[in-house]
């Protein structure tokens, strides 16, 4: 059985996310024992919050210092969601202020507004089902889960330093939207497959079989 | 981007109710039987509205959100007595995903401001309850339509927008639970002060009502109770459980009485996606 920590920044859907890896037979803790942390086989950082909340929680508890330290073991793997991928990047401008993020990816988050100026006629946040498009399909993940639907809501994107961190894409507008990122063991999701329905689970059991166990 | 179909569900105590508008509420059985319903029938979304929102109820709700999260692998938005940054904290922690405040962004509009501090502006949605004279003037309702506040409608939506909110759901109070065709004329008035998601509640009863509403751009999605609530209950093996709480008038009388047409998710969806409308199906 697959072991996850969940990362609890006190201002995210914890519930549904342990509830959806549990539906997929992973066994989940929150508490940040070491015991916990050296037998998770990967950390999830699961969405929802703002960025600055988000970062001053993780500073205040030191919760930086256990990623950081937890994405050193490559056969280990991090996933944030929403949120939680965000923060994987170097800073955000959420809110109008500039903060350092885990600085994991190379890049930044962005508005969503500003980034689909001038042309832009979604209304933000972005809410609702999207179908994404996967960039690279040599993986077999990556093919599983190409042309499916996954449920957004987010105000902010990412943007990387490196193209080939970017695993997939929604289109807005007519603008590619970053919906999913892998640099080696570290990924990232945009969407949210704890509440993507029965093809988030799939998502989330392939996630586990290609890369974990 | 699929235009969202989502089941809104009137919570008191431990029933799903319904009612016209927002009054004479009919028990219609356990909410967790039918959100797990309609997660099956494709719902994009759901809705959970407690629409007694007393303290002393919150133990229940939260309980409900619990129970939900782990058969409804969809989103879910709580509203109806969020009255502080921790009870928002609260919902999210036990597996609900966004809220709406109503009453409480009323009484004090900085509320919008601190929670998206903590949240992010897509977690924190406004309802609004809207009403009309038979002069035609709009004014807006709270606390389930029982409260008539003093602020300018057009002023409150464009307010809320600056302040944040992520989301702004309208329930049309006049047309809820008659199934009778929706408020247009409401909708066109404020269309052009909309720059977030919009969804729409309140009167629709046919499929035609429903397209009517998701034509317009702005219209995100729409929430529908009665039709989908009275399809299960039409089906001849329902079942109810008729607990201490409650008025079961409704469902132990003669259930086939009921003039509403009802339909289930997926048949408005297929209907939609014949019309041009995008849905997730």
């Amino acid at each position: 059985m697959a072991k996850a920590l969940i990362i609890d920044l006190k201002l995210n859907n914890i519930g549904s996310v342990i509830e959806s890896f549990k539906k997929i037979d992973v066994e989940c803790t929150t508490k940040l024992t070491k015991k916990n942390i050296d037998s998770a086989d990967f950390l999830v950082l699961p969405g929802v919050g703002s960025f600055p909340a988000g970062m001053k929680y993780i500073k205040q508890n030191k919760i930086d210092v256990i990623i950081k330290k937890f994405s050193k073991s490559k056969q280990k793997k991090i996933v944030g969601i929403c949120l939680g991928m965000q923060l994987l990047f170097e800073k955000s401008n959420e809110l109008g202020l500039t903060t350092q993020g885990l600085s994991l990816i190379k890049g930044k988050v962005v508005n969503l507004n500003t980034k689909l100026k001038p042309n832009n006629k979604s209304l933000i946040p972005n809410i609702g089902w999207h179908q994404i498009n996967v960039k690279n399909r040599d993986k077999l993940f990556y093919r599983k889960i190409n042309k499916q639907n996954y449920y957004f809501i987010h105000s902010y994107c990412v943007e990387t330093k490196y193209s080939k961190d970017i695993s997939s894409y929604i289109k807005l507008d007519g603008k590619k939207i970053i919906s999913s990122v892998q640099r080696e063991n570290i990924f990232g999701f945009q969407f949210h497959p704890e509440k993507s329905g029965k093809k988030g689970s799939f998502l989330l059991k392939s996630f586990v079989s290609s890369f974990v166990k | 981007m699929y235009k969202r179909i989502i089941p809104r569900l009137d919570i008191k105590g431990p029933n799903l109710v319904k009612g016209i508008s927002l009054e004479g509420l009919r028990t219609l059985g356990s909410p967790e039987f039918f959100s797990t319903k309609y997660y099956e029938d494709e719902a994009d979304e759901i809705i959970y509205h407690d629409v007694v929102a007393s303290l002393y109820d919150r133990k229940t709700l939260f309980k409900l959100i619990k129970q939900t999260s782990k058969n409804c692998f969809i989103p879910l938005s709580v509203s109806g007595g969020i009255r502080s940054v921790r009870d928002i904290e609260n919902v999210l922690k036990n597996g609900g995903d966004k809220v709406f405040l109503n009453s409480a962004a009323l009484k004090n509009p900085q509320i919008i401001n601190d929670s998206i501090k903590e949240f992010g502006s897509s977690t924190i949605g406004i309802s609004i309850e809207v009403s009309f004279s038979p002069s035609g003037t709009y004014f807006l309702l709270y606390n389930y339509g029982r409260e008539l506040s003093n602020r300018d409608i057009y002023d409150w939506i464009s307010e809320i927008q600056d302040r944040g909110a992520g989301e702004i759901s309208i329930t049309s109070v006049n047309h809820d639970g008659y199934g009778e065709g929706m408020n247009l004329k409401f909708l066109d008035k404020i269309h052009k002060k909309i720059r977030v998601p919009l969804i729409y509640h309140g009167g629709v009863g046919s499929f035609q009502d429903a397209y009517d509403v998701l034509k317009y751009d702005k219209v995100n999605a729409i929430s529908i109770s009665s039709c989908f609530h009275y399809n299960e209950i039409m089906k001849k093996k329902f079942k109810f459980i008729e607990l201490d709480e409650g008025n079961y008038d409704f469902l132990s009388g003669d259930r086939e009485k009921l003039k509403f047409k009802t339909f289930s998710i997926i048949q408005l969806k297929r209907y939609l996606k014949k019309k041009k409308i995008k849905v997730r199906l």
